[in-house]
């Protein structure tokens, strides 16, 4: 089973990504914040990182960073999932290393497209 | 050139008493001349002109030496009038045997000490000719006594040179140190900071000594519409050396003006009787002669500098030189400090700009993330399609919806309110209050806020009454007792109190929670600033509610502030101070 850690600390929002995947069959990891999300990324190895930019103390950006140091990055795809929409933010994300780079707000539709385009679905349809 | 016109010409008009003087005394001496020659000459009559001779002589040394009439004193002709006189008065009283001939020593003494040693030398060369033919002319068995006198007079002479040549290199050496000191504290003020004030003052403060002017001034126009205004004017007045400072205002008549549109300088040896000066702010009791130079850099005009002295004074070409020099100098220095203030204004307004641009990403994520939270959860309902969603979960997501969409409505009148607070758009409606009555009718609604918490309400009897507007009181309290409510455990206490403070009130509300970090206590006042200290929760607010309290309380002239000690709970406290202790 495809596993997805989200790093999201909305709680609305971690809620609406973490149900819709886990009702489509992916293994779903939550972290809070970006302390939180690293330790997953290291301990539950996970197939693909939904990564929020804007958190808390240790930011999205910090987190992008030291993935890259650890190696994380280059056997795990990243998604950024961010508000910030300025097109320099996705340019330095993808510098940094993000696979893909999702602007909120976004539906279920184009969520799940951008994840089946890095994740075989789980069901195999 | 013309500056040397202008001196010629006010030379002229100066002080005229010491000329009549010289002219009464003149005719005086006339008329005893006239008088030894008709009657013979007896030993009391010359005595007697020795007398005012002397007298004379005296008066003209003292004025000379101490008033400075310098200019007046030492012209040639009356030189010559003076050596003309006594050598007729030694003839007629004796020729070279006379004692007279120690008249001599005393112009020479004025010449030596006011012209230097090379008049004074001309001076005796012109008296040992005039002084060797009365001897020639006289009793031949007089020469020894007469190449006696000589010798005496030429010591003299060379005593005198001597002593004024040592206080002349003395002088010389401080003019100079004086000089260079001006020079450098004109160079080296700070103009980096673009602060004019201090560049004008380290000028004018090394310009005072430097130059024996007991008023400077510096007076920095702007070109505005082909006219200039004044922009900014310093003057150090030395008052026996106590320095004054003032700003001065300077009328468009003022002679000042002319020297800024011509860009020569001009030097006035006589203040107080040149009519061109009748409105000029240079005109002052204690200011006699005056210098003016135009501050330029390039083809920038930016003002001028004004040097005071206490005595009328002929300015020499050393000194004009001199003061040039400073004045270009200092037009340097002002015009960098002037630079530097635009390109720091041009700064600050980036920085504004920058600031405007930060604020707006801030505004646009925290707008972003409930329309995010909302559109999710309706595309989720949506697409449900084939999945089998458990009831609960569609009924939560529908309250999802709910709750952002009100979160949304509140950041969007939270933000009106906060842009309508700080362009003062938003409209108090003043009114006496006792803040007992305000509390009291709020406390169902804090009670609400306050949730399992204890309540708890001290209000001190009897509070003065304040001007404020109630509505937006409450709205402080509320949103003080929500974020005490939000940062402490369930069973707390809260407490909210009001007491008399200064004439006024200071409300406090306390809470049992976390506590605010000392480097945040400022910061919690901010827009969007929220305490990242990673604990779950922190997103229920807007991130504008203090901010909006800061802007309420300060609207009413008081202040808001938060006091706390990190895991004993905080206090946030606000006054409202009375009318009469509002500025």
């Amino acid at each position: 089973m495809a596993r997805v850690l989200i790093v999201e600390d909305e709680p609305s929002l971690l809620k609406f990504l973490s149900q819709n995947l886990a009702l489509r069959g992916y293994d779903v990891v939550a972290a809070a914040d970006g302390q939180q999300g690293l330790a997953q990324a290291r301990s539950a190895s996970p197939d693909l990182i939904l990564l929020d930019l804007m958190l808390p103390g240790f930011s999205g950006w910090d987190v992008l960073k030291q993935l890259a140091r650890e190696g994380i990055l280059e056997r795990t795809p990243v998604i950024v999932v961010t508000a910030a929409s300025r097109e320099e933010d996705e340019q330095r994300a993808r510098m940094l290393g993000a696979t893909d780079y999702l602007v909120k707000p976004f539906g279920v539709p184009e969520m799940l497209s951008r994840i089946r385009a890095l994740l075989p679905a789980p069901f195999g349809s | 050139m013309a500056v040397r016109e202008q001196q010629r010409q006010l030379v002229m008009t100066a002080d005229p008493a010491l000329a009549w003087v010289r002219l009464v005394f003149v005719a005086l001496v006339g008329v005893v001349v006239l008088f030894i020659g008709t009657h013979g000459p007896s030993p009391l009559l010359v005595w007697g002109v020795l007398t005012i001779v002397a007298a004379y002589a005296a008066a003209d040394c003292f004025l000379g030496l101490y008033r400075r009439f310098r200019w007046l004193l030492t012209r040639r002709v009356y030189a010559a009038i003076d050596l003309a006189l006594i050598t007729f008065l030694v003839a007629i009283t004796g020729g070279s045997s006379s004692p007279l001939y120690m008249l001599y020593s005393l112009p020479l003494a004025v010449t030596v000490l006011t012209q230097g040693a090379r008049a004074g030398a001309l001076y005796c060369m012109a008296v040992s000719v005039l002084y060797g033919a009365v001897g020639a002319a006289g009793s031949p068995t007089h020469s020894m006594v007469w190449v006696a006198h000589l010798g005496i007079f030429w010591g003299l002479y060379l005593l005198l040179a001597y002593v004024t040549y040592a206080e002349e290199t003395r002088e010389e050496k401080a003019r100079r140190r004086d000089e260079l000191g001006a020079m450098h504290s004109a160079a080296t003020a700070p103009v980096h900071t673009g602060d004019i004030p201090t560049v004008v003052e380290r000028i004018l403060t090394g310009a005072l000594g430097a130059t024996h002017s007991c008023w400077v001034a510096i007076f920095l126009y702007e070109e505005t519409d082909d006219r200039f205004v004044t922009r900014y004017s310093l003057a150090l007045d030395d008052h026996d050396g106590d320095v004054r400072q003032e700003q001065v205002q300077v009328y468009a008549s003022d002679v000042l003006y002319t020297v800024l549109y011509t860009g020569t300088p001009m030097a006035i040896c006589d203040v107080h009787s040149d009519r061109r000066l009748k409105d000029s702010v240079i005109r002052r009791e204690h200011v006699r002669a005056a210098l003016v130079l135009p501050l330029a850099t390039g083809d920038r005009r930016i003002g001028v500098l004004c040097f005071g002295r206490a005595e009328t004074h002929r300015f020499s070409q050393h000194e004009m030189r001199f003061s040039e020099t400073l004045a270009k100098q200092a037009a340097v220095a002002i015009h960098t400090a002037v630079l530097f203030e635009e390109a720091a204004s041009i700064e600050a307004a980036k920085e504004a700009d920058k600031l405007r641009a930060q604020l707006l990403a801030t505004v646009s994520h925290e707008l972003r993330t409930p329309i995010a939270a909302i559109q999710g959860f309706a595309s989720s309902l949506r697409c449900a399609d084939g999945l089998d969603i458990p009831k609960e979960m569609e009924q939560d997501w529908i309250c999802e919806i709910e709750s952002n969409a009100e979160r949304l409505r509140r950041l969007v009148t939270d933000l009106l309110d906060l842009s309508r607070l700080e362009a003062g758009a938003l409209r108090m409606n003043f009114e006496w209050q006792d803040l007992h009555d305000i509390l009291e009718e709020l406390r169902p609604n804090l009670e609400i806020l306050a949730g399992s918490r204890k309540l708890v309400v001290q209000v001190q009897p009897s509070l003065p009454l304040v001007r404020c507007d109630a509505e937006r009181v409450g709205q402080v309290l509320t949103n003080l007792l929500e974020n005490a409510a939000k940062f402490s455990p369930p069973d707390s206490m809260i407490v909210v109190g009001a007491e008399r403070h200064e004439g006024g009130v200071k409300v406090g509300v306390l809470d049992e929670g976390q506590g605010v970090p000392p480097e945040f206590r400022e910061r919690v006042f901010e827009r969007f600033y929220q305490v990242e200290d990673g604990s779950p929760g922190r997103q229920h607010g807007t991130g504008l509610g203090l901010a909006i309290c800061k802007n309420i309380i300060e609207a009413h002239g008081g202040r808001i502030w938060v006091e706390s000690s990190a895991g004993q709970g905080s206090i946030f406290y606000f006054t409202l101070p009375s009318p009469s202790t509002r500025n």
